[in-house]
């Protein structure tokens, strides 16, 4: 139904906001409103109150921290994806989440959703995901019965969803340190620009040059956005040449579950995530010199 | 003299508006006492009706009237269509008078596409009659549906109209089939194609929207409406739709934010809203959504075509034919089945002279959204299939595709040329339009470029399209044999005011044309008054004499000369008076720069402000001259203005994932006389993006139950700017000589080459691949699939 009259609420503290949710069953967060909105007026979803969290003023920003010598960050989930895509700490050490984040849809859509208003709406098809899997992230909430934090890899579940509870909130999203470089590859739908495949690479180089660490994951018109584990291990431990490379880009669609797309058909889809994956990689060997 | 005025890049008069949001559409409109329509529409595509029960509708907040199709029986008749394919037997669903029909505005007890109403209803918000549509209980059968003409016309297939044996509209030809098919089993070499010029959805920014209002008192109605033709539809919505006298409506449209060929029907909606403001002695307001008007606004396209193209080893083309099924949807929209006929059949030989000729077409219903007009219809769908065709059989022959066209283009000393299919080419330098094109191109340093691709695994390519496209809507007495019921001229009124201002009034509609500034820019060259003191009227019934509306490319080349012809009858009056004032013989006047003066006594002059004076005070004015200065033109083309063009497009291909990149895009093009040139480089820029757009992107989308699938913006790719290049334009200039502008239309021609040559640009680059053609829309997939036929 499309309300003549919808209810609005903008609490100041994460319990106000949470205990909204709890206490009221056809209640919403809302973040950027960019899909919200947009799902009222189509008749998609039924919601009577609208709880807004961009008063919550601890949500936003980026935070470097420190691990030892190295350096994580945490990002609150009402930052912008504007934000991610030009933040320094980001683009010298998380390139795949800057790149995800400059790659979602277009200026306007990147300055109104908040990062997570994407990993709660989008899950498995935003583009950030396939980062945050390659990037080791960890994602905070706060809901009424206390606070969670899910690896990445829990929180997309496989039903192309996510493991969030109804009055549950995404607070912050935290990146572990790394000495990774790693990248974002996306092939765009050409009507709603989103991801029909994303992927992202993470890889560590030991000083012989054989690959220390490698972490893949892939978002998109998938079932649910995962690691590619079977190219990872077919990088795992040696160089990163061409037939490594080649081994990885014919592996890259295993166990990948594609979703129906009127864009490309699942043959295609498979084919073009290993030559993503391959591209990807000869990026990352480019980048690395 | 040079122009000062007319052909200069003016700005645009209507901009500041548009661009400060001060432009009201329809949907901007709020009248007090304003109550809402919501319609509610088939979710099926072919089904009976078996019930339908508005009980728990009518009951819902804010509800003031629910109503059936069974309400409008006796109230209100089918909507009428006006232009049937010329000079064949035709079959339409009825209408009590004396014209085909084209579907009662609410269905009874057959529903035949997704967009086909049952009820309407009427609450004081939008939301509350969104609400109240989601209360009717329709109880349907569902029937089996057909989505392509094939499966219309097969036997047994679901018959959608009583009144259309097998489903079929007509069978339309258009040239000599013996001859033809003598020259292509003669022909030395054959090439054939199949292919499918896919439908598409206009999508213009504006969705439609209606809002009615009526007086108890007088019973006058005025209807607020996103049309191109206000005159056209005040008519047909009087006289064979509603029953009311002319006298009693009024139609203003607004704004209209763009169209492209979907605005110029009469839908349901409009009778619904005014019979609805009747019914409740309110203004009635309905405003289309975005996914409403993808399923229920006429779409463009869908031809089926099966070519054969016959020429000899050394490049002349012999003989061209070409088999179509055209799909015309569910009900014949107001003008739809001309535009599948003839518009795409009479085009087919383009540019070329081409000694024999034959098209036909097998127009049927099928329970899809009906079909209309898009930006550069059938002539496009022409020019694609045989452009494609022309590289096809330079292919075979071993030739390069552009001394191919070079061997074939009728040349400007054979004008005016007559095709052979209907068309009588009236100007043009096919050759030289080529030529420019292709030195812009850089043409003959393209192999190395490819090379260079190559060498980054891309694969480069290069497209040509030559084209000639038939525009301004029209010499009557053709329609008429087009199978138009009802003229097609033009009409304008000029007032010169006594105080210098001009108003003029004309019965052409913009929505996107720039009419304020280019037409002004005729009358002060005309008359030499300032630009912003001339200000043109239109859009409104009222206090404007009826004219057709704007579609067909025709505003500047039908209302212009209008225009013009009516200045020539203000300035003959004007001398007169400046003659009678001067104490001079007309004869001896010469007009310059706003001023009459004595030949050869330059300062034995009077302004023509100051003859419009004279003639306002009509105090000292000649014998037989009427007092002030207005005059009117019905102007009636002597045949169609024919603009032409060249188009190259540059492509690269990414083999291994199917992308195409569009690099350039050049486009020559020979509009005649030009008017305003950033407005003519807005009109290209528009029309080859939507010609791109069908290439790459569109597609309306049915499934087998003839659901749309492709129903919204997230479904239905458009092209954006950011992934176009920077279109490379230039013009050759041959005047019409069928009007006094020289002008010829130029709002569809950008589309009408940019499917051919992006096409063609693509198996070019595809060619050491063995692809010969690839249907559109060019999706990776597809083209990735073209190049691996058997998987990666
Ligand atoms: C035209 C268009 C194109 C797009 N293109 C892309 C693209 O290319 N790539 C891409 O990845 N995405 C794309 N998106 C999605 C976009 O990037 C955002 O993901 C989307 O707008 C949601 O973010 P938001 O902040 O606007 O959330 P909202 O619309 O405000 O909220 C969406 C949902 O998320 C929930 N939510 C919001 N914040 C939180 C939170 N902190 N905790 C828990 N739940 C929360 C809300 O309850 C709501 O149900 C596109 C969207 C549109 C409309």
């Amino acid at each position: 139904m499309l309300p003549s009259t919808l209810n609005y609420a903008a609490p100041t503290t994460l319990g106000a906001a949470v205990d909204l949710l709890a206490s009221h069953p056809d209640a919403v967060f809302t973040a950027g409103s960019y899909r919200l909105l947009i799902d009222l007026k189509m008749q998609r979803i039924d919601a009577g109150t609208l709880v807004d969290l961009r008063k919550l003023t601890e949500l936003y920003g980026i935070a470097s921290v420190e691990e030892g010598a190295a350096y994580g960050v945490e990002i609150g989930a009402m930052t912008a994806l504007s934000t991610l895509a030009n933040d320094v700490r980001l683009l010298a050490h998380y390139g795949a989440l800057a790149e995800a984040a400059s790659a979602t849809g277009d200026a306007q859509i990147r300055n109104m959703a908040a990062l997570g208003g994407t990993l709660a709406y989008d899950a498995s098809a935003g583009d950030v995901a396939a980062a945050l899997l390659a990037l080791d992230a960890v994602i905070h909430t706060h809901h009424s019965k206390g606070q969670r934090s899910l690896d990445a890899a829990d929180f997309f579940t496989s039903d192309g969803k996510t493991a969030l509870r109804h009055d549950e909130i995404i607070t912050m999203v935290a990146l572990p340190s790394t000495s990774a470089s790693s990248i974002y590859e996306k092939f765009t739908h050409p009507a709603t620009l989103e991801a029909i495949i994303g992927v992202a690479a993470a890889v560590t180089l030991d000083d012989a040059g054989r690959v220390a660490a490698c972490r893949l994951g892939v978002c998109g018109s998938v079932a649910q956005a995962k690691r590619l584990s079977a190219a990872e291990a077919a990088l795992l431990g040696g160089a990163l040449d061409e037939a490594a490379i080649a081994g990885a880009a014919a592996s890259a669609a295993d166990g990948v579950e594609w979703l129906p797309s009127l864009q490309a058909s699942a043959e295609y889809r498979a084919h073009r995530l290993g030559v993503m994956t391959a591209r990807a990689l000869r990026r990352l060997v480019k980048a690395q010199g | 003299m040079a122009n000062k005025v007319f052909g200069k890049p003016i700005k645009r008069k209507e901009d500041p508006a548009f661009i400060q949001g001060a432009a009201p559409f329809v949907a901007d409109i709020h009248l007090p006492g304003m109550a809402h329509m919501e319609i509610l529409r088939s979710p099926h595509a072919h089904a009976r009706i078996r019930s339908i029960d508005t009980s728990e509708a009518a009951k819902m907040p804010g509800v003031l009237k629910v109503i059936t199709g069974h309400d409008l029986v006796g109230r209100m008749k089918p909507l009428p269509c006006v232009w049937i394919p010329g000079g064949v037997e035709s079959h339409f669903p009825l209408h009590p008078q004396d014209i085909p029909g084209a579907g009662m505005p609410l269905q009874t007890d057959h529903v035949r596409f997704i967009g086909d109403g049952v009820a309407a209803v009427v609450a004081e918000t939008r939301y509350q009659a969104m609400d109240a549509l989601r209360a009717i209980r329709v109880d349907y059968e569902v029937l089996p549906a057909v989505t392509t003409p094939e499966a219309a016309l097969a036997e047994n297939a679901p018959q959608l109209h009583d009144s259309v044996p097998g489903n079929l509209n007509a069978y339309w030809t258009c040239g000599d089939s013996a001859s033809t098919d003598a020259a292509i089993a003669d022909a030395e070499v054959v090439v054939e194609l199949d292919l499918l010029n896919q439908r598409t959805i206009n999508s213009p920014i504006e969705p439609r929207g209606a809002l009615a209002t009526f007086d108890p008192v007088t019973d006058e109605f005025v209807l607020y409406a996103s049309t191109q033709s206000p005159h056209n539809h005040r008519l047909i919505l009087c006289y064979y739709v509603l029953n009311i006298s002319l006298n009693k409506l009024r139609i203003i449209a607004p704004n209209v934010g763009g169209s492209f060929g979907t605005k110029g029907y009469v839908y349901p909606d409009m009778p619904l809203v005014l019979f609805m403001a009747r019914e409740l002695k309110r203004p009635i307001k309905w405003q289309d959504s975005r996914q409403g008007y993808m399923r229920s606004t006429v779409q463009g396209r869908d031809h089926k075509q099966r070519a054969v193209l016959a020429g000899t080893r050394d490049g002349k083309i012999t003989a061209l034919r070409c088999t179509s099924h055209a799909n015309l949807g569910a009900y014949p929209s107001t003008i739809g089945p001309g535009v599948a006929t003839a518009m795409m059949g009479r085009s087919i030989t383009g540019p070329y002279a081409i000694p024999a000729a034959f098209c036909e077409v097998y127009a049927a219903f099928t329970n899809t959204v009906p079909l209309g007009a898009q930006r550069g219809s059938g002539r496009s769908e022409a020019t694609f299939m045989t452009e494609r065709l022309v590289d096809l059989f330079a292919a075979e022959i071993g030739m390069d595709p552009a001394e191919v066209r070079r061997r074939n283009f009728v040349q400007p000393g054979d004008m005016p040329y007559d095709n052979g299919l209907g068309w009588l080419y009236d100007s043009g330098d096919y050759p030289e339009l080529l030529e420019r094109a292709l030195r812009q191109a850089g043409y003959a340093d393209l192999p190395a470029l490819k090379e260079e691709a190559k060498a980054r695994g891309r694969r480069l390519g290069v497209g040509l399209a030559s084209f000639v496209a038939v525009s301004g809507v029209g010499p009557s007495p053709r329609m008429a044999k087009e199978g138009m019921l009802g003229g097609t001229w033009e009409a304008a009124s000029i007032r010169c005011e006594p105080t210098g201002d001009v108003v003029a009034t004309i019965g052409s509609k913009p929505h996107g044309q720039s009419h304020d500034t280019v037409f002004a820019q005729i009358i002060s060259e005309r008359l030499g008054v300032a630009v912003d003191r001339i200000s043109i009227r239109h859009s409104d019934t009222m206090g404007t004499p009826f004219g057709q509306g704007s579609y067909g490319s025709r505003s500047f080349s039908m209302a212009g000369p209008a225009l013009y012809l009516t200045c020539d009858k203000i300035l003959q009056k004007a001398c007169l008076a400046a003659a009678h004032k001067l104490n001079a013989s007309p004869d001896e006047m010469v007009f310059e720069n706003g001023r009459f003066y004595v030949d050869g006594q330059m300062d034995r002059g009077i302004t023509l402000l100051e003859t419009t004076l004279a003639l306002w005070y009509a105090w000292d004015i000649p014998d037989g001259v009427e007092p002030c200065l207005e005059a009117t033109t019905f102007w009636d083309a002597p045949d169609f203005n024919y603009p032409s063009g060249a188009q190259i497009a540059l492509v690269e291909v990414d083999p291994e994932t199917g992308e195409v990149e569009l690099k350039r895009f050049i486009a020559v093009s020979d509009v005649g006389v030009i008017g305003n040139p950033m407005v003519m480089e807005g009109q290209l820029h528009g029309g080859i993006v939507h010609g791109l757009g069908q290439a790459l992107f569109e597609q309306a989308i049915y499934d087998d139950d003839g659901n749309l699938i492709s129903d919204t913006l997230e479904r239905y790719a458009l092209p954006k700017a950011a992934g176009l290049p920077h279109f490379e334009l230039d013009f050759v200039t041959s005047p019409t000589p069928h009007n006094p502008l020289g002008a010829k239309g130029a709002g569809e021609i950008g589309t009408v080459g940019a499917t051919a040559a992006v096409g063609n640009a693509l198996c070019d680059a595809l060619r050491e691949y063995g692809v010969r053609h690839i249907d559109m829309p060019f999706t990776p997939e597809k083209v990735w699939r073209a190049i691996h036929p058997h998987g990666g």
